[in-house]
């Protein structure tokens, strides 16, 4: 008690010590809010190029506006459709088959105790997840290469046809969803695992005892119990239907499989970067931010209403 | 009598169940495991076999006419070890700048006291939820005036809003207490960051620390857009290359007769795996608290 009364009389006094407090707080907080002001919300202003005919001699003041046109171009762009088209193909494929892998694989991993052969797997579960797509596509290429890969290699002395699956249009979409599959399932299940030990082991214990078996426990203790994980992890994923990983696909995509790889990020690159279109560059980008938000903000409302979690 | 046979079925039932649902279970993770482990000593393999060994494929599992001759290449060609310069030296500076700036924005917004501290955290979550996208980022990039630059690797990607996330769940999670005894001492915020909470949250940093180490020795989409001088390409823009175009002997002039792209194209991956793998096996538990406390709403 005295303690606390001669802790008391040191501090300085209330209120004017914690603005002092609030402020170097504030200060402390100021360059990081100032690099999410000039390298987020800055760029948020600068969408303004695709309302305008954007010339980078004259620059985002000097530009003429030229109101909807470059949306008029998304219309008439014959290109666009396609992109879209595979954008979204793509990643339907990836929410039915990514999804639900690390679900499965985290409620394995649930069905044993702690050990070391555990621990070993997991390490070679994650391990994927720290190769850069470089370094994947690179690993593709020499397994299914047509003359050398050892896939084909494997078919060849089976006596079937080797198959040039890397610029092979029909299977590109499901080839990109299976390395996916491959490099980010194990690091998924970390964030499911986590969910899933939290669920009371009583619970467990008391279906059993009601005569559940191993498959009715699975339905209906442990699913439910990550039912607020699994809807958060659908939200985000639905969010990035019109998005999708950049980098993987400007890794694969070959002039064979053009029709089918390109998706809106390696488009928004070709157009704005490399053919320097900054004005609809700028404008396939930010349909693609608007589509993704609405997407986010519909699921979690959608989510909320049904009476489940959302991301706020 | 009946019933106590009909209960007994259960059982045996249920443990049966329980057997094939542990050897099913067992079998999928072993499989998933093998299937992550095997692509990666492929490659190992292939980077110190012989060169006709892999240009024809013959690499199962296990290295042929075990050679260092490609590694040594790699060590011997300037353009790999710039890029292994430009890599590592990117890698270090751009680690402590954006573990020090997420430290600095985390810690007040983990103040619950701290008026308008929502609205920062909104500030600062909004831009993973919508963003200007790669062509306005780019225009600002630019008009930083660090295109074509070192800083061009370092600054546009500085803080993550995930790792702020994760920091934040970090220092909610030391008690209050732990604050309020250092101020009584007197003590600045400053001090009281560096000297009670870096030190408290220390697994959390090491997560975040492995994370945006990672994303810089691995990332190669800002050099691609930020960066055209050759000699500032990081290591996985210069294996992006190899895998793109093949080895152009115009830009290895030192070599005359080059060896099979594949055996060199593995090499240079070895080189750029290799550092991870050292060091994630030390901080696996790390990261994995770090994903955790990501998931965490905030």
């Amino acid at each position: 008690m005295r303690l606390q009364n001669s802790a008391a009389a040191k501090r300085p006094s209330g209120r004017l010590h914690n603005i002092r407090r609030y402020l170097s707080l504030y200060a402390m907080a100021a360059p990081g809010l100032i690099f999410f002001l000039i390298l987020s919300y800055v760029p948020i202003l600068f969408l303004v190029v695709a309302f305008q005919d954007f010339r980078v001699g004259r620059g985002i003041f000097g530009s003429e506006f030229v109101g909807l046109e470059n949306f008029a171009g998304l219309v008439t762009d014959r290109l666009f459709p396609m992109v879209l088209k595979n954008t979204i193909g793509l990643n339907l494929m990836k929410i039915a088959l990514t999804f639900p892998m690390p679900i499965i694989l985290a409620l394995c991993f649930n069905e044993f105790k702690p050990s070391f052969g555990k621990k070993l797997c997991q390490t070679a579960v994650y391990l994927p997840h720290f190769f850069s797509w470089v370094i994947v596509a690179s690993m593709l290429s020499s397994l299914l290469n047509l003359n050398t890969g050892l896939v084909n290699r494997v078919i060849a002395s089976l006596g079937g046809t080797p198959v040039a699956f890397l610029t092979e249009k029909s299977i590109y979409k499901l080839l990109i969803t299976l390395t996916e599959v491959w490099k980010e399932t194990g690091w998924s299940t970390i964030i499911y695992i986590s969910a899933l030990t939290a669920i009371n082991m009583e619970l467990y214990e008391a279906a059993a005892m009601d005569g559940a078996g191993k498959w009715r426990q699975l339905w209906h203790v442990s699913l439910p119990g990550i039912r607020g994980t699994i809807i958060i992890m659908l939200i985000l994923s639905f969010g990035s239907i019109v998005s999708g990983s950049f980098e993987q696909v400007f890794m694969t995509k070959n002039s064979a499989v053009y029709e089918v790889a390109e998706i809106i990020p390696t488009y928004v690159y070709t157009k704005g970067i490399t053919n320097m279109d900054i004005s609809y560059g700028a404008t396939v980008g930010l349909f693609q931010s608007v589509i993704g938000f609405i997407l986010v903000a519909s699921t979690n409302w959608l989510s909320r209403r049904l009476g489940g979690d959302g991301l706020w | 009598m009946v019933n106590m046979e009909k209960k007994k079925g259960q059982g045996i039932r249920r443990g049966m169940d329980e057997k094939v649902f542990r050897v099913l279970s067992g079998a999928l993770i072993l499989l998933f495991s093998v299937a992550c482990l095997l692509p990666f000593l492929r490659v190992v393999s292939e980077a110190v076999s012989g060169d006709t060994a892999v240009a024809s494929g013959e690499i199962l599992i296990l290295p042929k006419d075990f050679t260092l001759k490609q590694l040594k290449f790699i060590l011997d060609t300037p353009q790999f070890t710039q890029g292994m310069w430009v890599s590592l030296s990117s890698t270090v500076v751009y680690t402590v700048i954006s573990i020090v700036l997420t430290c600095m924005l985390a810690y007040p917004l983990s103040r619950t006291d701290l008026p308008g501290r929502r609205g920062l955290m909104f500030y600062v979550v909004f831009t993973m939820l919508f963003n200007g996208g790669m062509v306005p980022t780019y225009l600002v990039v630019k008009n930083l005036g660090i295109l074509n630059t070192f800083w061009a690797l370092i600054i546009p990607l500085a803080i993550s809003q995930f790792n702020v996330i994760v920091l934040v769940n970090g220092f909610l999670g030391i008690p209050k207490e732990m604050e309020e005894s250092a101020l009584i001492d007197g003590a600045g915020q400053f001090t009281i960051l560096v000297r009670i909470m870096v030190p408290l949250a220390k697994p959390t940093l090491a997560a975040i620390l492995l994370f945006y180490a990672v994303a810089r020795w691995n990332g190669w989409f800002d050099a691609v857009m930020y960066v055209n001088d050759r000699s500032l390409f990081p290591l996985p823009v210069i294996i992006k290359d190899l895998v793109q175009q093949g080895l152009n002997t115009s830009m290895f002039p030192s070599l005359t007769t080059p060896p099979p792209t594949q055996a060199i194209r593995s090499a240079a991956v070895i080189f750029s795996i290799v550092p991870i793998i050292l060091v994630y096996p030390f901080l696996q538990k790390y990261f994995v608290k770090g994903v955790t406390l990501g998931g965490v709403k905030g």
